[in-house]
């Protein structure tokens, strides 16, 4: 009975982990799928609460947080969607979702430069920070007695943002409500990846991220979370060759890739599709003359937060939008 | 010019000396306190007296103030304080030292690249940390700007000796052109880490200061040590200010000095920027305006120098922290624009003395 047990816990492993899941994976599994598994302690919603957060550093509270300090718009996206965001007293400059965040106190986060003294004056009882938080940030917060817990891996993919929700929700005592969201993004999650299974071509897509200087513009590479994105809806990134996750290319290596499909995540900076159509050299590039150029919102799909599975579905249907009629 | 006139004119310089120095400490108290008190978070002055003087007298103040204000002031504004500074009467003296020994009215105490090889250090720290994580620490960035700086001015000094003699002239030379190639690697890697640019760019503007007693109690004996050397040697510095030649035939062992007072200057310039990122003008504009005010002599010029770096640095830090609450200005914006006006009209009114 026990081997057939393991069996079956192997088989959902497995099918869960190659991402076509015909069957989707029972809710109660995502905890134990990737490799930074937070250990919890409490179940019930009034004692002491005890988690290892991303860094390996053990946090404990005392009570149900009530006072909550985000430094990273991902994690005050995850708070408010589980149910924590009346308990949020303080956000960083950068969050802008959802609209009732943005009535809140700001900490800062220009360049990893928070504002000390206004983050004491909120006397918060956790601090929730990202993986791009700096060290010397998080020993500051320490060195003044706050709580801080890294809720946030440091390298993304969407195992691992799960597990980031997961353990915002054990953290925060809303572990229900953040098993509940997980699952729905994971059903949603698989959904699109059967989709774009059925796809019949892999256009090659340009994302562009930074084109200040339209002759050697930022675009994606490999080890960048948004060029894998590109890569699991069925696209494929001409600058997956590159040698850093955020290269500069030339525009001489875009036209002789001649992609298909243009991405502009620069959008919310001025760039519009009319703006790509009138380039000097980009007129003969298969994207502009099909005017298979789009914007898209960056934050869904660099925010490791709750609408990253939006964000995947966003681009999807840029890539394939003849099966997402 | 009779006798009697010139040891009256000395004890005039003399008495007026030391007014200058109790004015400057009275100001740099006056600021500081100034400074402890404001902040983007509003506490009352008397609040942060009483928080201050709960901590210092023996008769127990009952606390009517939150645990939060406390920590604010003590924890976060307090060894702020400090540290700036530190920091100025650092930059500052510095300046005073390499002044004198290039004997150019224009050296900084970054000329031979304390300042870029702090930010290089500091960007191959980071870059280093991210491959290494057990490199992780709260020092790490400091350690990291303090050894790039030292090492690259130790190459600078071994490239500028010819002979036995390090010429002032070779020294410059190689130190702007070993600034040069630290910033342009230092750019390099920063295109290349993708990142923690965030963190880097703050400390390079000069924004980033580090908070918490930890810095202080690590700079100021630094300080400390470096200024009483300074000083010692500020007689020294005065006959160098006539060509080395000279100096020499006066008594001065020329080389000596000039290693003693580079290495100290670059001793506290390094751990100055180590903690507050490399903060520019200072350097170059305090030890002008206390020229200008109290002569050129070296053993006035360094404390006076101090003072005023120190209430400079501590005026431009309020300044920062204040104008666009709760947000904060880099520090090295600051002291850019308010310190080059105010020299500007230093300069206007001693246009017709000769002052260096």
């Amino acid at each position: 009975m026990k081997r057939l047990i393991i069996l079956l816990w192997s088989l959902a492993l497995l099918l869960s982990a190659c991402g076509n899941a015909v069957v989707t994976p029972p809710p109660a599994t995502p905890t134990n799928l990737s490799a930074t598994v937070a250990a919890v302690v409490t179940p019930n919603a009034s004692g002491p609460i005890s988690i290892i957060d991303v860094a390996g550093r053990p946090v404990t509270l005392d009570a149900l947080p009530q006072r909550i300090v985000s430094l990273a718009p991902s994690n005050t996206e995850i708070l408010f969607a589980i149910g924590a965001g009346s308990r949020v007293v303080g956000v960083d400059d950068f969050t802008n979702y959802p609209p009732e965040a943005t009535s809140l106190p700001r900490i800062g986060n220009s360049g990893n430069n928070y504002n000390m003294e206004q983050i004491v004056a909120l006397e918060p009882d956790l601090v929730l920070a990202s993986g791009i938080t700096a060290p010397e940030v998080i020993a500051q917060l320490e060195s003044l007695n706050l709580k801080v817990a890294q809720v946030n891996a440091p390298i993304t993919t969407f195992d691992t943002i799960f597990n980031d929700i997961l353990l915002t929700g054990q953290i925060t005592g809303q572990t229900a409500e953040a098993e509940q969201l997980v699952a729905s993004m994971r059903q949603h999650y698989d959904s699109i990846l059967k989709t774009v299974s059925q796809a019949t071509t892999k256009p090659r897509v340009y994302w562009e991220i930074d084109a200040t200087d339209i002759t050697k513009p930022y675009s994606v590479g490999p080890g960048n979370f948004v060029g894998e994105q590109i890569g699991l809806v069925g696209g494929f990134n001409i600058f997956n060759d590159a040698s850093t996750p955020y290269p500069q290319v030339s525009l001489e290596q875009i036209v002789a890739a001649d992609p298909e499909v243009i991405i502009l995540a620069d959008a919310a900076y001025g760039i519009t599709v009319e703006s790509v159509m009138e380039r000097p050299g980009w007129d003969v590039i298969s994207a502009v003359k099909n005017k298979r150029i789009y914007p898209i919102n960056d934050d869904l799909v660099t925010r490791p937060g709750p609408r990253i599975v939006e964000g995947l579905e966003a681009v999807a249907k840029l890539v394939h939008p003849e099966l997402f009629e | 010019m009779k006798q009697a006139d010139i040891s009256e004119q000395y004890v005039w310089r003399q008495a007026w000396s030391w007014l200058w120095f109790v004015i400057g400490l009275a100001i740099v108290v006056l600021i500081g306190i100034f400074s402890i008190a404001m902040g983007s978070v509003s506490i009352p002055p008397l609040t942060t007296f009483r928080i201050i003087a709960a901590q210092i007298v023996s008769t127990p103040i009952v606390p009517d103030w939150a645990p939060s204000t406390a920590a604010i002031v003590l924890d976060i504004r307090l060894p702020r304080v400090l540290l700036i500074a530190i920091t100025g009467a650092a930059l500052a003296s510095s300046g005073v030292a390499y002044q004198g020994i290039f004997r150019n009215p224009l050296a900084d105490p970054y000329l031979i690249g304390v300042a870029a090889g702090a930010g290089f250090g500091a960007i191959c720290m980071v870059v280093l940390r991210m491959r290494y994580p057990m490199l992780i620490g709260q020092f790490s960035l400091p350690i990291g700007a303090f050894v790039g700086a030292l090492a690259t001015v130790a190459i600078v000094y071994v490239l500028g000796r010819v002979g036995t003699t390090t010429p002032t002239s070779t020294l410059l030379l190689a130190g702007v052109a070993l600034s040069t190639l630290a910033t342009s690697l230092s750019t390099f890697v920063l295109m290349r880490a993708g990142q923690q640019l965030g963190l880097v760019t703050a400390f390079l503007l000069g924004s980033y200061t580090s908070t918490g007693w930890a810095p202080v109690t690590i700079t100021w004996p630094i300080m400390a040590v470096g200024f009483v050397i300074l000083m010692v040697m500020a007689r020294s510095l005065n006959l160098l200010l006539f060509d080395e030649e000279q100096a020499r035939q006066l008594g001065v062992a020329v080389e000596r000095a000039k290693f003693i007072v580079i290495i100290t200057a670059t001793l506290i310039t390094a751990a100055a920027v180590a903690f507050s990122g490399p903060i520019g003008f200072v350097g170059l504009i305090v030890p002008h305006s206390v020229r200008l005010v109290a002569g050129g002599d070296n053993r006035r010029l360094l404390p006076l120098s101090a003072l005023g770096g120190a209430s400079f640095l501590m005026l431009a830090d309020l300044l920062s922290r204040v104008l666009v609450a709760p947000e904060e200005l880099p520090l090295g914006v600051v002291t850019a624009l308010a310190g080059v006006p105010f020299f500007l009209v230093l300069l206007r009114r001693a246009k017709n003395a000769a002052f260096f």
